[in-house]
């Protein structure tokens, strides 16, 4: 047996082991996974890389960690309750308009800062409140969030993923647009309608009233959506004019959070901040284990070996791998699925013949962005679970239907990518 | 109580965080620290690149820039390698330009160290090696260090969501990290960004020492297009420029040596080829190896696969036709790689000598690109105390 296979079966088994027998939080876990793997790779304790490799998601921990004081200031200032009041009573009377346009809203904030966290956290969080109250139960309410999440973060302008593929072959990441959004709207569409419309089609809109905070709104009035307002016009105005100066999406959240503090109910801040950010360390703690591990396993070697064994498949069983294990190596990250085996992959793919490359890195990027749903990480799910109260298992169950269809339209994609040219026009 | 024990147990976290953190530190700091370069007497100064961008002076990008006056009339060419410090063989080529050149005609600026401050830090996720160690043939080691393609994020950051460089070059999304690459942000910015400073001083270096030929040293993973290949912008010392890499190809090829000659790509903004000879009198070239420690495919990380370029991934997946580069199971050492480079500066000086007799430059002192491989590293590099 190779020694970077059994570097590779180290890792899982220690951080499996460390995770769902001892417990521990999946942060130390991978720790442990990567120092394990390391002493296995006769690299001792490597200290440097297991430092470098908990620095690499730095500026992503920024912005989770802003965009979680954002929702904070969002939620403890009433503009959570007054938006809830005011999507149902207008959209009432068209379940499936209103549960498609709920969706198109959660997606938002992953289309722009191209993180499914970013999109539970902000929109997502926003939205659930609403669907739990027209009849959608908890763990429905958590999958529709998770969907709508991973679809904004595969959806364009920026899809992470397929830029680090496309960076990693030398192709300019431009015609994208055309794929992503011909993947990303009907699956999510299709999602939302399968997990939520039976379960709202006959809504009673005076027993929904009760439940509603209709005051809220009154008192405060249009001010009360300010820092949405500003949240959503500085992140739109960053991207549509890039001459500007740029104040990067952490800040941005900051700013909007800032004005959300006079804008509705006055609150603890700084309470409510340790508070929220208490809450955010688990997930943070999961992207600096997640970058640490990913150091380990290019350092013993075990990257390449994963890539190259996958590489020597033949045509069918590479489709059959690249939707497997491009959305089964999210359960460590999906960038990482991205940056380890989409290159590889997409090369392969191209030299199959009659494939065009930008559809084709675009569903890669698709099935990376599917990862964030992979226990035991499943970022998505994690945080959509949160956002609703149940731990992951029963929202992640409630994905699994879309999941597949998901995959499934992916794989189809990929096949026919030579006769979907078009969209890349 | 409660507060106390909470306090005693976060102070014993951040104690334990300490413990690990420190050493760690120590290990990024060394990377600090220059390597020593090995005297040579026909070396005629050693300048800053600070004299050419008076915004560099005392940062951790401003660079030695070691310079050969033959004496004899000629012309100026400028070598530099480090553009991208994990592309080690360009640095170790320049290294041993410095400690081994003896000019015999025009003059010769040598810069090993380009992206001072990437040769500061390596690349997450990457598993890289910080430094490796090369056996000289007296018995004595020198340890050389690998760096990140881009500036230390220490000395540069954050990396803005949207930039455009002088090139016209816009950089976003995942491209904006580009803003600290060096061969991104030519022919650079006086009042710009740290990495724009260091392409200024050297589009300025290249317009008040007149230089007349430029060569950047880079590497590359197999996966890449252009490896043993030689970028040459058309603009510049047109029609000629063209003929005189042809001719080097021409010359490498008689030493069983393959090194295509390509034109640079017109939209390669920001690159040195493009930007720096639409822009100044210099003709511009760009040099590319193969490197196997780069790239997505490769085993684990030692010094041996930096120094014997051996990595059986690649080598397999040369054989299913997934590179384009061929890539043998002998691997592709350090030393041929180094010696490839001189021995292409050697001949791209030939001729343009040819081509311009007035700008003569040539330099001995290396020997063939054989004799190179035959000294090895270890024989081609000198001690230093």
């Amino acid at each position: 047996m190779d020694i970077e296979l059994i570097c590779l079966l180290v890792m899982l088994a220690v951080f499996l082991l460390a995770n769902l027998l001892l417990k521990l939080p999946v942060s130390v876990s991978m720790i442990l996974g990567a120092i394990a793997g390391a002493l296995t790779g006769g690299q001792g304790i490597p200290l440097r890389h297991m430092f470098e490799g908990t620095f690499t998601y730095l500026d992503t921990v920024l912005i989770i960690s802003a965009a979680m004081l954002f929702m904070t200031v969002i939620q403890e200032s009433g503009a959570l309750e007054a938006l809830n009041a005011a999507i149902v009573t207008r959209f009432y009377k068209v379940p499936a308009l209103m549960l498609i346009l709920l969706m198109l809203m959660i997606m938002f904030p992953g289309m722009i800062t191209g993180s499914s966290t970013a999109a539970v956290l902000s929109a997502g969080a926003l939205v659930a409140p609403v669907l739990m109250m027209i009849g959608i139960p908890k763990a429905n309410t958590g999958a529709i969030v998770a969907m709508g999440a991973i679809m904004g973060m595969a959806a364009p302008p920026i899809n992470i993923p397929a830029l680090l593929i496309a960076g990693g072959v030398d192709m300019p990441y431009i015609s994208f647009e055309g794929p992503l959004f011909f993947i990303t709207i009907p699956c999510a569409i299709v999602a939302v309608l399968i997990l939520g419309l039976k379960h709202c089609k006959n809504l009673d809109i005076e027993k929904l009233k009760g439940q509603l905070n209709l005051e809220i709104g009154k008192k405060y009035g249009f001010r009360l959506y300010l820092p949405i307002l500003v949240l959503i016009v500085l992140l739109v105005v960053s991207k549509l004019v890039p001459s500007l100066p740029q104040l990067g999406t952490a800040l941005i959240f900051l700013i909007s959070s800032a004005v959300g503090l006079f804008t509705g109910k006055r609150f603890n801040v700084w309470q409510k901040a340790l508070e929220s950010m208490e809450t955010t360390i688990p997930v943070l703690g999961k992207l600096m284990g997640v970058g640490m591990f990913i150091q380990v396993l290019t350092l013993v070697g075990a990257r390449g070996w994963i890539v190259v064994s996958c590489l020597s498949l033949g045509t069918v069983m590479l489709y059959v791998f690249a939707c497997t294990i491009m959305p089964g190596f999210g359960a460590i990250s999906s960038y990482g699925a991205a940056s380890v085996m989409g290159v590889p992959f997409l090369l392969v793919l191209l030299q199959t013949g009659g494939n065009n490359d930008i559809v084709l890195c675009c569903m890669l990027s698709f099935l990376c962005c599917l990862g964030d749903l992979m226990p035991p990480t499943a970022l998505a799910g994690n945080y959509a679970a949160q956002i609703v109260g149940l731990k992951y298992s029963p929202v992640l169950k409630k994905c699994v239907i879309p999941f597949l269809i998901c995959l499934i339209a992916g794989l189809v994609c990929m096949i026919f990518s030579g006769s979907l040219s078009f969209l890349t026009a | 109580m409660k507060k106390y024990t909470y306090l005693w147990k976060n102070a014993l976290i951040l104690a334990l965080a300490l413990v690990f953190a420190i050493p760690a530190s120590l290990d990024f700091l060394a990377m600090q620290k220059r390597e020593p370069v090995a005297e040579n007497g026909n070396l005629s100064e050693v300048r800053m690149l600070s004299e050419y961008c008076e915004g560099l002076k005392g940062t951790p990008a401003d660079t030695e820039i070691y310079v050969f006056d033959s004496g004899v009339k000629g012309g100026t060419f400028l070598i530099f390698g480090g553009t991208h410090p994990n592309e080690t063989a360009g640095m170790l080529a320049a290294v041993a330009l410095v400690e081994n050149m003896k000019p015999t005609a025009g003059r010769f600026f040598v810069i090993p160290w380009l992206n001072k401050s990437g040769f500061t830090h390596t690349s997450p996720l990457d598993g890289m090696q910080d430094f490796f160690d090369v056996k000289l043939d007296d018995g004595s080691v020198r340890t050389f260090r690998v760096g990140n393609r881009l500036t230390n994020p220490v000395h540069q950051w954050p990396d803005r969501t949207y930039y455009e460089g002088t090139s016209g070059r816009k950089l976003v999304g995942t491209e904006t990290a580009e803003i600290r690459n060096v061969n991104r942000m030519y022919y650079g910015n006086e009042d710009g960004v740290l990495t724009e400073k260091v392409c200024w001083a050297i589009y300025q270096l290249i317009l008040k020492e007149n230089v007349n030929l430029t060569m950047d040293m880079h590497e590359g993973s197999p996966e890449f297009l252009y490896l043993d290949c030689v970028m040459v912008n058309e603009k510049a010392d047109n029609p000629t420029a063209m003929s005189i890499a042809q001719g080097m190809s021409l010359d490498m090829e008689f030493d069983d040596l393959t090194m295509r000659a390509e034109f640079s790509g017109m939209k390669s903004y920001g690159l040195s080829h493009r930007s720096l000879g639409d822009n100044t009198q210099s003709m511009m070239t760009l040099m590319e190896t193969y490197n196997p420690s780069m790239g997505p495919l490769h085993g684990k990380m030692t010094d041996a696969l930096i120094i014997d370029g051996k990595e059986p991934n690649y080598a397999e997946a040369y054989q299913k036709g997934l590179n384009y580069f061929k890539v043998g199971e002998d691997g592709y050492p350090l030393i041929n790689r180094v010696a490839r480079h001189i021995t292409c500066i050697w001949y791209l000086a030939q001729e343009y000598t040819v081509k311009h007799p007035d700008r003569a430059m040539a330099f001995e002192g290396l020997g063939s690109y054989y004799d190179m491989v035959e000294k090895g590293l270890g024989g081609l590099l000198k001690p230093v105390e």
